[in-house]
């Protein structure tokens, strides 16, 4: 697949294009935050779930697209967001401010601990311990009643206190934490980092040899990545005031990846897009009951087979003729091994 | 030391049926260099496969229903790899690895709500192969189980002899080591992915009907064998026949021994599993290649 | 380049759903009301807003349609329909929750209107219950809610119902706090778990047991319930008792039975919903542990699904005895008879207690807004505060009440709670035994068999 740019960059066309751009993201924003004036509090309360899921389903693909580090654990960092700030204010009576924060910190702390622990796998351990550990968080913190009310549900109090009834406010709280993440990450990708992300994930080999140091940026991927998903989580907790072991079962982590990759897991605001619009399908097809899972599942199938870049990245380069693509192409420069079978002797300790 | 047997003997023959499964799994994988994330699925569906039989002809003796409940599961493990996986091997998607993982996942989520929707919430259970229990002195076993793990040790046996002996044996060990070299041979990599991908389907399916009269079945049912058996093979060592019979043994009595002697039976029990997670972590960490990581047969 | 009209598309996106996400049914405006209001049933559709918010009970209503417009008249159900929730419940209780509505609109529906139904599935999650009860009534503008099956899910939607108003007759939830809030529009027929489990421990305390083992799922229910009977045992002296927490979709109990075999009890219990109770069942009895002489068997109140009980676990079976919430067949009015009859026709299943509760909440709900004359929710309170109704479960009716508030010395689940729930202790004591067949041992009053019969 050749990667030669389609447009050409001529100067004067590339300016209006991006007052075109920037002046279309302007209105938008604009909408957004007037959604509530004209959404009732039902629909609103989809739409806050959503863009949950957004940050999610953006921030994942960062760490799975762009860093190439297909992790099952990103639901977890997200429980451990929500759960930290939840046990903080329950045994100890700490405000949700405050637990928030901790909760980030928390999150990042274990992602980068487990970004460390995986630095050297291939990606099917990487995805095989990823599962083990997001499944081992899951039995603790439902076994562990005493700390967690497990099952029961673990009560928070909400972010604005007791007498805030409306919604609205936490809409913007978390339409201004989607924005701000996505910024956050957009402006990530485009700087030396993301660059760096990139190299490590096309051939950690050859950017190791120009001296990227490839283990830094591994771990800086599931630090900042697993931070978003506390940060995500530790707002949902104090939002919906109430959280169970089940926000972190495997078919969540299922459905967030779904999200990423119908969207298009290489390109964050698609990723993001992915996760509102399944999010919202999912909701308003509710009346198929057991069947609108199924459809979903074959579309995903179908989606990974036929559009791997997700449906909406293609949608963009129609729309708006981009540039050089990174989306998911062969790996230019690897070792052929990369596609074949892996010999028995080749195991997991390294490329 | 009774008790202790009578926990070893549970162990062990639970062990030899997740062998059996574990070695679909790493069949698989040594063949076709992926993980299959449904692999629990099959095993559900041969589960069901069993009891819908056994519903729609039940003159039928229970034990015939095992082999057309793995063919079952081998049919449709060979019209998914068709359809979904062989591309990968035309080099035809790009990161195949990551391709690989998102698509068997995204097969087991389709397959468990197929389930639920098309078959329904409610726990079935096809008929027993031989009622009633047998009394082995430190223990009494059902004759299910007996049952199940007698045919496991024969098919896990069974699979040993195809594999060394038989030419399609040879065939998938050559590709497993050398894809280009055996097509030199004349061995087309291709069939020979079908072949691993459906004998491997097959393998959980036959589990998953041994199994279905001792613990019955509903949708999610494969989720636990599916977690236990990617336990099993990165223990036993990832594409290793003997790993995967001897990590399915020693994951049995793990788990047996934990319920039986922990000693809070309370956690003993919660944790079965997380026993067998965290023993998969540490070899991911400390020893990744497992047991037998190096393949011999 | 690509990310910055990435960006845009996002937002061109986000808007473009947005608009099609409330292209719905037009928007509710909220309204702020104070709750005593006097000219309720003929100014229904006035929409007083009030700029000042009142302190004690500010209650935030959806503008209800007024009744001269309604042509049906929508009630909301919810319970469990996929995992993690108990499906298998929540599935009969919608089957039956829809048979009781089609029987009132066969009978000429409500206030001469038909009675239409949205069932939300809950899934066993708590924030779904939350979104599931707050769609129903701002969506689907549900004059009245019934149903679920989950504790920890009834305890949030509750909240919402009390948020808004809207009068709610819980079916299934056992958690005391439920009635205990005290909420005006909250009602209960399900029995509480003090008074569930105390037939229980009543019953095992006078067949003479002294060493008990339960093993008991490892949720908000299990934990509960194992608490109450430990409570209760203690307080009548039997203080052998252990409890085992686990998985409720463990697949083999069979070491952890082994283990308890070293040193058999009196009595077992398996305490596990959904197919963990059957395996508990066949992998007790395929040990020898129980049931037996030597050690009996106390099964989770699953059993009483007997078909996919005697599927699941065959002759093993035998001897076993539950908890049974509803009546056995020596008290069956025509309501019970009929209810069974038309649900095994109409559904191709036994109907278990958890339906027959939802059958008799929605009955009782519907009859409430008959009573009242009207939709409005004060109304219909009113009116399930003072209801006497013959359900399939017996004679239903509500003991404390705005007029009748609880006294100091009883326990506040009491509130708005049907005292006199159906709780007996039934004993399959042949193969294959029907619900109907199997005697009622426990209590005496209701006894049709011995008190227990050992292998």
């Amino acid at each position: 697949m050749s990667t030669k740019p389609r447009l050409q960059l001529n100067l004067p066309a590339l300016f209006s294009k991006r007052i075109l751009q920037w002046g279309a993201a302007l209105i938008l924003l604009v909408v957004a935050l007037f959604v509530p004036t004209f959404v009732e509090t039902y629909r609103l309360h989809v739409i806050i779930i959503a863009y949950f899921y957004a940050i999610l389903s953006s921030s994942w693909s960062l760490l799975a697209g762009y860093a190439g580090q297909f992790s099952f654990a990103h639901v977890a960092f997200m429980a451990i967001g929500a759960y930290t700030t939840g046990m903080l204010g329950k045994h100890f009576g700490w405000p949700p401010l405050v637990g928030i924060v901790f909760g980030v910190v928390m999150a990042g702390a274990v992602g980068i601990a487990i970004g460390a622990l995986v630095l050297r796998f291939k990606p099917a351990y990487l995805a095989l311990f990823t599962i083990a550990f997001s499944e081992i968080l899951r039995l603790l913190i439902r076994g562990e009643t005493q700390l967690t009310r497990g099952d029961h549900g673990l009560h928070l109090e909400p972010l604005l206190g007791a007498d805030v009834i409306s919604r609205v406010p936490y809409y913007y709280i978390m339409l201004a934490i989607l924005v701000g993440t996505l910024l956050f990450m957009h402006w990530l990708v485009r700087s030396r980092i993301g660059l760096f992300l990139r190299a490590v994930r096309e051939d950690e080999q050859a950017a190791a040899a120009r001296g990227v140091d490839v283990v830094r940026y591994k771990v800086l991927a599931f630090a900042i990545t697993s931070m978003i998903a506390g940060l995500a989580g530790a707002f949902y907790g104090h939002y919906v005031t109430i959280i169970s072991p089940n926000m972190m079962v495997l078919t969540q982590m299922g459905l967030v990846m779904a999200m990423a990759i119908i969207g298009g897991v290489e390109n964050l605001i698609a990723a993001a897009l992915g996760g509102i619009l399944i999010q919202v399908g999912l909701e308003e097809l509710r009346e198929f009951g057991a069947w609108r899972l199924v459809i979903f599942g074959a579309l995903l199938m179908l989606i990974l087979r036929f559009a791997r870049n997700g449906l909406l990245t293609p949608l963009f380069r129609l729309m708006f003729g981009l540039g050089p693509r990174a989306e998911l192409r062969k790996d230019t420069a690897t070792v052929p091994e990369e596609s074949a079978p892996v010999a028995e002797g080749v195991t997991a300790d390294g490329a | 030391m009774d008790f202790f047997l009578s926990i070893t003997s549970t162990g062990l023959v639970m062990g030899v049926i997740y062998a059996l499964m574990a070695l679909g799994l790493t069949l698989i994988y040594s063949i076709l260099g992926i993980v299959n994330f449904a692999h629990g699925e099959f095993y559900m569906l041969g589960g069901y496969a069993s009891y819908l039989i056994l519903s729609a002809l039940s003159g039928l003796h229970p034990l015939l229903v095992v082999p057309l409940a793995g063919l079952a599961g081998a049919a449709l493990g060979l019209i998914f790899e068709i359809l979904f996986l062989r591309p990968i091997h035309q080099d035809r998607i790009d990161r195949p690895d990551e391709y690989a993982i998102l698509v068997t996942f995204g097969l087991s989520f389709f397959l468990i709500n197929l389930t639920l929707a098309a078959v329904g919430p409610y726990p079935h259970r096809p008929d027993s192969f031989f009622p009633g229990t047998v009394n082995l002195g430190i223990t009494r076993i059902s004759g299910d189980r007996l049952t199940a793990g007698a045919l496991s040790l024969i098919l896990v046996g069974a699979l040993l002899l195809i594999i060394n002996k038989t030419w399609i044996g040879k065939a998938l060990r050559a590709v497993s080591q050398d894809k280009q070299a055996a097509a030199v041979v004349g061995i087309d990599s291709l069939s020979m992915n079908s072949i691993a991908f459906a004998a491997g389907a097959g393998l959980a399916a036959v589990a998953g009907a041994l199994l279905a009269p001792s613990f019955s079945v509903t949708p999610d049912v494969g989720a636990q064998p599916s977690i236990r058996s990617y336990v099993i093979i990165v223990l036993g060592g990832m594409g290793s026949i003997k790993g995967s019979i001897f990590g399915g043994v020693i994951i049995g009595l793990v788990e047996s021994l934990a319920a039986g002697y922990f000693p809070d039976p309370s956690r003993g029990l919660k944790y079965k599993t997380a026993f067998g997670l965290l023993i998969f972590m540490l070899v991911l960490l400390v020893r990744p290649r497992g047991l037998f990581g190096r393949k011999e047969e | 380049m690509k990310h910055k009209s990435a960006l845009n598309l996002f937002l061109i996106v986000l808007v473009l759903s947005v608009l099609v996400v409330s292209c719905g049914p037009a928007p509710t405006p909220e309204v702020i009301r104070e709750t005593v209001v006097v000219e309720q049933t003929v100014e229904v559709e006035k929409e007083v807003e009030v700029t000042k918010e009142v302190k004690e009970e500010v209650v935030v209503t959806a503008t209800p349609v007024p009744m001269s417009e309604m042509e049906t008249i929508l009630i909301g159900g919810f319970g469990p329909l996929s995992a993690p929730g108990s499906y298998q419940s929540g599935t009969q209780m919608r089957q039956a929750t829809e048979m009781a509505v089609d029987e009132i609109n066969d009978a000429g529906g409500v206030l001469g209107k038909t009675v239409e139904l949205v069932f939300g599935d809950t899934e066993g999650l708590p924030e779904r219950g939350t979104a599931v009860t707050e769609r129903l009534i701002t969506q689907n503008n549900v004059v009245g809610l019934t149903g679920e099956f989950h504790s920890a899910v009834g305890l949030t939607e509750m909240e919402v119902a009390h948020k808004y108003g809207v009068p709610t007759v819980f079916a299934e939830p056992w958690a005391d706090e439920v009635t205990a809030s005290g909420y005006m529009e909250i009602f209960r027929i399900a029995p509480s778990i003090e008074y569930y489990s105390s037939i229980a421990t009543n019953y095992m305390v006078e067949v003479g047991w002294e060493s008990i083992v339960f093993v008991v799922e490892d949720t908000d229910y299990g934990h509960l319930q194992a608490e109450g009977w430990v409570a209760q045992l203690e307080e009548a002296g039997v203080t052998d008792v252990e409890v085992i927490y686990a998985d409720p979709a463990t697949e083999d109990f069979t070491p952890i039975l082994q283990r308890i075999q070293q040193d058999p009890p009196d009595m077992l219990s398996g305490v596990i919903t959904g197919i963990g109770n059957s395996r508990m069942v066949r992998q007790a009895c395929e040990l020898g542990l129980a049931p037996t002489a030597e050690t009996a068997y106390y099964a989770s109140s699953d059993a009483q699904y007997d078909e996919d009980f005697w599927e699941n676990v065959g002759d093993c079976g035998q001897y076993v005895f539950f908890t049974f919430v509803g009546l056995p067949e020596t008290v069956w009015n025509e309501k019970t008879e009929a209810f069974i009859n038309n649900f095994e026709e109409r559904y191709d299943h036994t109907p278990g207690a958890p339906a027959m509760e939802a059958y008799d909440a929605t009955y009782l709900l519907l009859q409430a807004i008959e009573d009242a004359g009207t939709t409005e929710p004060e109304a219909v309170i009113e009116a399930l505060e003072n209801i006497r109704m013959t359900g399939a479960l017996g004679e239903l009716w509500f003991e404390y009440t705005s007029d009748n508030p609880v006294p100091e010395d009883e326990p506040d689940w009491k509130w708005h709670q049907w005292l006199t729930p159906s709780v007996y202790i039934i004993q399959y004591t042949e193969v294959d035994q029907t619900l109907e067949e199997a005697p009622v041992v426990f209590p005496e009053e209701r006894a049709t068999g011995p008190l227990y019969t050992s292998p």
